[in-house]
């Protein structure tokens, strides 16, 4: 990782910081959604390479087989300071079971079950970004969501040949429902010039303390 | 009397931005602990007026640590300050004994407010 990437222990904490009052607004939003109690837990922030990305994933997401939703996000359309791509990755969840959890009674075909997986994926990614931006004192836009795939391997998120950035930072955040064996994981990735512009937001909002 | 605190977050930074908003006199007398295990060993060494909680913590919670504190009988003064801002985390806190909840990030008004409504100042 290239020096002028690494976050000081203070902008590390802040940002974990932001990360939990996003993740603290999309648990609320999934709960009212769901009519339970959301676990949250601890956010995972690094800095992945996409040399290793593939890597970084299987170990960020350790599940077998997933469902994916991939949504950009971005704070302007010319000239984006900040920007970014948010993953909603299901795993150890059947469609059954996220149906039941939101009281869908339909029986479901592929489209049904992608609309699930949409549907849930903007509720976590509308939620917590909103959390997050507000934090930054940023107005966030966002690209509409699309499926990546259904019932996928870990390595076919990211087309890795693709990439391009160099440096990413990753943000993880776990949800998971007590009762049911529902989970799942968000996760932010922001490429090298997106850090930078982070960084400095960080420095003003430690600056302020 | 200025109260004895104790601020229980694993994050430097609230612990910060609690302490920037707390009323000043109070600053001198502010323990911090880094989790829940830590937050139990202080809390048993030596009484506290209040707690400041956070609740998504590593090693220990603050969930478990409202249910140690009652198992226990430790008493004290417990407002959690989270960014679990679900009903259900709310019902459970109160449940297992806490005063109040604010939401993160914790702003002056929002603790002037419950220390008011508590008589805590």
């Amino acid at each position: 990782m290239s020096n002028n990437l690494n976050f000081t222990e203070d902008q590390g904490e802040y940002l974990q910081e932001i990360c939990n009052v996003g993740m603290g607004q999309a648990g609320e939003s999934l709960s009212v959604l769901f009519e339970q109690y959301v676990t949250l837990s601890v956010p995972s922030i690094e800095m992945i390479t996409a040399a290793n990305a593939t890597e970084s994933l299987r170990r960020l997401i350790p599940a077998e087989k997933i469902s994916a939703v991939r949504q950009g996000f971005y704070t302007h359309v010319t000239d984006p300071n900040f920007c970014g791509e948010s993953i909603t990755i299901f795993s150890g969840t059947s469609f059954e079971e996220l149906a039941q959890l939101i009281d869908f009674e339909e029986e479901l075909t592929l489209e049904l079950e992608q609309e699930l997986l949409l549907e849930i994926s903007n509720i976590i990614n509308g939620a917590c970004l909103s959390g997050i931006a507000e934090q930054l004192s940023e107005r966030f836009f966002h690209t509409p969501p699309s499926i990546i795939g259904q019932y996928i391997a870990v390595e076919n998120l990211l087309q890795t040949d693709q990439l391009q950035w160099d440096h990413a930072l990753s943000i993880k955040i776990k949800y998971s429902v007590e009762k049911q064996s529902f989970e799942c994981d968000f996760l932010l990735l922001m490429p090298d010039f997106a850090v930078k512009y982070l960084q400095n937001v960080l420095n003003k909002l430690l600056d302020e303390l | 009397m200025i109260p004895s605190i104790m601020i229980c977050d694993d994050s430097n930074i609230a612990r910060k931005q609690l302490k920037k908003v707390l009323p000043e006199s109070w600053k001198e007398s502010v323990k911090l602990a880094h989790n829940g295990e830590e937050a139990l060993i202080g809390l048993r060494a030596e009484h506290f007026d209040i707690l400041f909680l956070d609740l998504t913590m590593p090693v220990l919670d603050g969930f478990d640590v409202l249910t140690t504190m009652k198992s226990e009988e430790i008493q004290v003064k417990t407002i959690v300050i989270s960014a679990d801002i679900q009903i259900e985390a709310r019902n459970r806190v109160e449940a297992a004994g806490a005063l109040d909840f604010i939401k993160k990030p914790v702003s002056s008004e929002a603790l002037i407010a419950v220390l008011t409504k508590h008589n805590l100042i």
